[in-house]
C-alpha cells in the first residue's frame, strides 16, 4: 500500500484502490473507478449506501460522471496520471463547490511532496505518495504560504473581502 | 504604480524560502530533473544552449528607478552585466548560475519584485499599453484590472499545471492597440457600451506553430465580472485542452477544434455557477487598486513651450527624433519618451547594468521615477515635461539611446534566436542588424512610414514573426540555417497573420530580399499609404514576382 499522508499526517492507509475489476474483492475497503462501479453496480450499490466503497475518477473525468448516491462515499479518490496533469484540481475544486460531498478527497496516482499545497488548497485531504522515502517530510509541505489572493477548501474569502 | 502591502510581501518572500528549499532538494538529488523541471519554470528558470536563462516579471511593463539599479547590480554581480527586455514587458538575465537563483529572487523579493509564473503551463505576467494612463487614447488606465487579474492568476492553486502556457493581455485603447490582445490566449479590451464601461473579451489567439487571431467570445462583461469570466474560461480550458500532444495544447486549439460557440456555451455555463459567487469584484477593491495608480503630481502646463518649439526649429536631429520617438500625453505640456532599445549593432531589447542606471537616473530626474517596458522591446519615460525634452534628448544620444527609428523597419522586435536558445533553428540577431546596417539612413526610414519588421528563430514564434508587416523565421534546413520571410501581418485591432511568400532564403541575401520587397511597396503606395496597407490592397504576387525574378 502507498503511504497515506491524510489531515497532515501519516496514517494508516486502510483503502485498497481498484483501477480493474478483475482486482476487484469480495469485502474490504475499496475504491472502484466509476468503470468497475458500473459494472458491478448490484452489488456495490448496497456498499456505497452503506458507505463502505469509495469511487475514483480519472483525470478525464468530471463530477457529473459519478453515479447516484455518490455522497455516501467516506472516500472520493482523483487519479492523477502524471503529476504535470493539472485536470484533478479543477475536479477536486468542482466536487468541493458544486456537491454536497463532504467525505475524504483523496489524491492518488503521480502525487509528488511539492504538490500536496496546491491540492489541499483544491479541497484534497489525504495523499496517497508516489514516493514512500517522502511521507516523512509531507507534513512541512502545507504550510507553504500564510497568504493567499484566492478563496480556496482552507479559507472562504479572497483577499478582497478580508 | 502598485506598491505591495505587508501581505504581498509576505507571500513573495515566503515563495523564495519555498525556492531555495526547493532548489537545496534538486541539488541534493532528492528531486529529479523532470520534477524539478515546472518548479524552476515557474520560478523564471530555464536551462538555455549556454547556461540558464532567468525571465523576471515586470508586471504590465511598469516599474520603478529602485527596482532598475536593484536589476543592474543583479545583472553586474550574477551575470554579465547585462539584461535583455522580452516581447511580453518582462527582463530576462541569460547566464545566471542555477545554484544562485533563489538569492537573485531574495534580491528582487527586496524591492517588490519576482520571477513567479513567468514561464511553465500557467498563467503569465499580464501584459498591457505601455502608454498605459498616459495615453489621451484610451478609455481610462488599465492597469488596475491588470492588477486584479495579477492577484488572483498568482498561486492560483487549480491551475498550476494547465495544458500549456496561458498568457493575457489587456488595452484600454481598442482604437490603437498597443498591447497584442488578438494574439493572446485571452485578449481584453475595455470597452464603453450603453454608456457603461466592462470588458470585451477574446479567447484561443495566439503565435507559436499555429498563429489564430483570437475570435470575440464575450462582447460585454461588466467590470465586476471580469474575474469569474477569466476563471471559467481557463477552467474549461484546463479541463478540456489537449495533453496528449504540446504542439496542440494551446487554448487556440481547443476553441478552434469545438468551435467558437460551443466553447462559449461551456464558458457561459460555468460561469452562470460562479458569477454571484466570492469572484464578484467589490467596488472598494476596485478603488483599493486603482488608489495606486493615480496621476502623478503634474504641473498645470501648456503644451509646446518655446524652448521645444525653438529646438525643434533649429535641430534638425532633435526634430527627427521627437517626431518619431516622443507620443502625446494626456497631460498638457507633457509628453512619453520611448527609448530605443534598437541601436545597429546591439541585439535589440538588450541594455548593459551601467545604461539601466542612466535610465533610472533620468526617469528620477524627469518621470517621476517611472520606467514601462514595451513588448516591442523599448522603453519609456511616461512623464516627460515638454519643456524637458531637449535635455532629455542630449542625455539619450550620448548613451544610444536616441535612434529615432520607433515604429520604423530598423525597431525590429527579434528574439535571442540561436545566439542563445536552445529551441532556435537559425540566429536572428545577426539578421536584424544586417537588415539595420542596410536601412540606415533614417529620413529614408521615416518616408516608408510606420513599418514593423520582426524576427523569430524558430517556429515558436518569440519574435512575433507571424504579426510583422514583414515577419522574417528562421529555419533548418538540413543543418543550414535559413529565413522565411512573410508579409501583412499586424498585432493591432485589426490583426492579421502574415503570408508567407515563398522558398526561403540563404542569411546573406535576407536584406536584399528586404530591400526588393520595399522597392515594390515603393512602385505601388500612393502617397503617405503605410506599407500594410498597399500589401493588403495589392496582394502577394506583385512582391512575389520581384523576389524571386532572378531564379525566371
Amino acid at each position: 500500500m502507498p503511504k497515506l499522508i491524510k489531515n497532515r499526517k501519516l496514517q494508516d492507509n486502510e483503502w485498497k484502490l481498484v483501477r480493474d475489476e478483475s482486482e476487484l474483492e469480495q469485502s474490504g475497503k475499496q475504491i472502484v473507478t466509476i468503470d468497475v462501479y458500473q459494472a458491478h453496480e448490484a452489488e456495490l450499490k448496497d456498499k456505497l449506501a452503506r458507505a463502505e466503497l469509495g469511487l475514483l475518477l480519472k483525470s478525464d473525468q468530471g463530477i457529473d460522471d459519478l453515479p447516484q448516491g455518490f455522497e455516501s462515499a467516506p472516500v472520493i479518490a482523483i487519479d492523477f496520471p502524471a503529476f504535470t496533469d493539472g485536470r484533478g484540481y479543477s475536479i477536486a475544486r468542482d466536487l468541493l463547490r458544486y456537491t454536497s460531498f463532504k467525505g475524504e478527497l483523496r489524491a492518488v496516482g503521480d502525487v509528488l511532496l511539492d504538490q500536496l499545497h496546491s491540492m489541499e488548497r483544491c479541497g484534497f485531504s489525504a495523499f496517497e505518495l508516489v514516493d514512500a522515502a517522502d511521507a516523512s517530510k509531507a507534513e512541512k509541505c502545507f504550510d507553504v504560504f500564510s497568504e493567499k489572493y484566492q478563496r480556496d477548501a482552507l479559507q472562504e474569502k479572497p483577499v478582497y473581502q478580508r | 504604480m502598485y506598491q505591495y502591502n505587508e501581505f504581498d510581501q509576505r507571500i513573495i518572500n515566503e515563495r523564495v524560502a519555498q525556492y531555495r528549499e526547493q532548489t537545496e532538494r534538486f541539488l541534493a538529488g532528492e528531486i529529479s530533473p523532470d520534477q524539478f523541471l515546472p518548479i524552476r519554470l515557474q520560478n523564471g528558470l530555464y536551462i538555455q544552449r549556454h547556461a540558464p536563462m532567468f525571465r523576471i516579471a515586470v508586471p504590465y511593463g511598469t516599474l520603478n528607478t529602485k527596482q532598475l539599479r536593484k536589476l543592474a547590480s543583479i545583472s553586474r554581480n550574477y551575470d554579465k552585466g547585462y539584461i535583455h527586455v522580452t516581447t511580453r514587458q518582462n527582463f530576462q538575465l541569460n547566464w545566471p548560475a542555477l545554484e544562485h537563483v533563489p538569492d537573485i529572487l531574495e534580491e528582487l523579493a527586496s524591492v517588490q519584485m519576482h520571477a513567479v509564473q513567468t514561464s511553465g503551463n500557467c498563467i503569465r505576467n499580464t501584459t498591457s499599453d505601455q502608454f498605459a494612463g498616459v495615453s489621451s487614447e484610451e478609455l481610462e488606465d488599465p492597469r488596475p484590472y491588470c492588477e486584479i487579474i495579477r492577484q488572483w492568476s498568482t498561486f492560483h492553486s487549480e491551475f498550476h499545471f494547465l495544458p500549456r502556457k496561458f498568457k493575457i493581455a489587456v488595452s484600454a485603447a481598442k482604437n490603437n492597440d498597443r498591447a497584442a490582445v488578438r494574439v493572446h490566449d485571452i485578449g481584453v479590451y475595455l470597452v464603453e457600451k450603453n454608456g457603461k464601461r466592462g470588458f470585451e473579451i477574446y479567447a484561443g489567439g495566439g503565435l507559436g506553430r499555429t498563429p489564430v487571431v483570437s475570435p470575440l467570445i464575450h462582447d460585454f462583461i461588466e467590470k465586476e465580472d471580469l474575474i469569474s469570466y477569466l476563471e471559467a474560461i481557463v477552467r474549461i480550458y484546463n479541463k478540456l485542452g489537449r495533453r496528449d500532444n504540446k504542439f496542440k495544447a494551446r487554448i487556440k486549439i481547443l476553441v478552434r477544434s469545438m468551435g467558437v460557440e460551443k466553447f462559449k456555451a461551456l464558458v457561459d455555463e460555468e460561469w452562470e455557477r460562479t458569477k454571484d459567487s466570492e469572484l464578484k469584484i467589490p467596488q472598494a477593491e476596485f478603488d483599493r487598486i486603482s488608489a495606486f495608480f493615480k496621476d502623478p503630481e503634474y504641473k498645470v502646463l501648456s503644451d509646446d513651450p518655446s524652448i521645444l518649439t525653438d529646438t525643434l526649429a533649429s535641430n534638425p536631429d532633435f526634430k527627427r527624433w521627437h517626431r518619431q520617438n516622443v507620443f502625446p500625453h494626456k497631460k498638457p505640456g507633457y509628453a512619453a519618451v520611448v527609448i530605443s532599445l534598437k541601436k545597429t549593432g546591439v541585439a535589440p531589447g538588450d541594455l548593459s547594468d551601467f545604461e539601466l542606471e542612466s535610465i533610472a537616473d533620468l526617469a528620477d530626474e524627469f518621470s517621476f521615477g517611472e520606467i514601462r517596458n514595451t513588448h516591442d522591446q523599448n522603453m519609456v519615460l511616461p512623464y516627460v515635461e515638454q519643456s524637458a525634452l531637449p535635455k532629455v534628448w542630449e542625455k539619450l544620444v550620448l548613451l544610444g539611446f536616441a535612434t529615432a527609428n520607433i515604429g520604423l523597419m530598423s525597431d525590429i522586435i527579434c528574439c535571442p534566436g540561436g545566439d542563445y536558445c536552445s529551441l532556435a533553428n537559425a540566429k536572428s540577431i545577426p539578421i536584424a542588424e544586417q537588415i539595420q546596417r542596410r536601412f540606415d539612413d533614417l529620413d529614408y526610414l521615416y518616408d516608408l512610414g510606420p513599418l514593423n519588421l520582426n524576427i523569430s528563430g524558430c517556429m515558436n514564434a518569440c519574435g512575433h514573426h507571424h504579426v510583422g508587416h514583414i515577419g522574417i523565421l528562421g529555419v533548418d534546413k538540413k543543418g543550414s540555417e535559413f529565413y522565411q520571410v512573410s508579409l501583412g501581418g499586424s498585432s493591432k485591432e485589426d490583426a492579421s497573420l502574415g503570408d508567407i511568400i515563398g522558398p526561403s532564403f540563404n542569411a546573406d541575401e535576407v536584406s536584399d530580399v528586404i530591400e526588393k520587397i520595399i522597392d515594390v511597396f515603393l512602385e505601388n503606395r500612393t502617397e503617405g499609404e503605410p506599407f500594410l496597407y498597399t500589401y493588403r490592397r495589392i496582394g502577394m504576387d506583385p512582391f512575389k514576382e520581384a523576389v524571386y525574378a532572378k531564379a525566371h
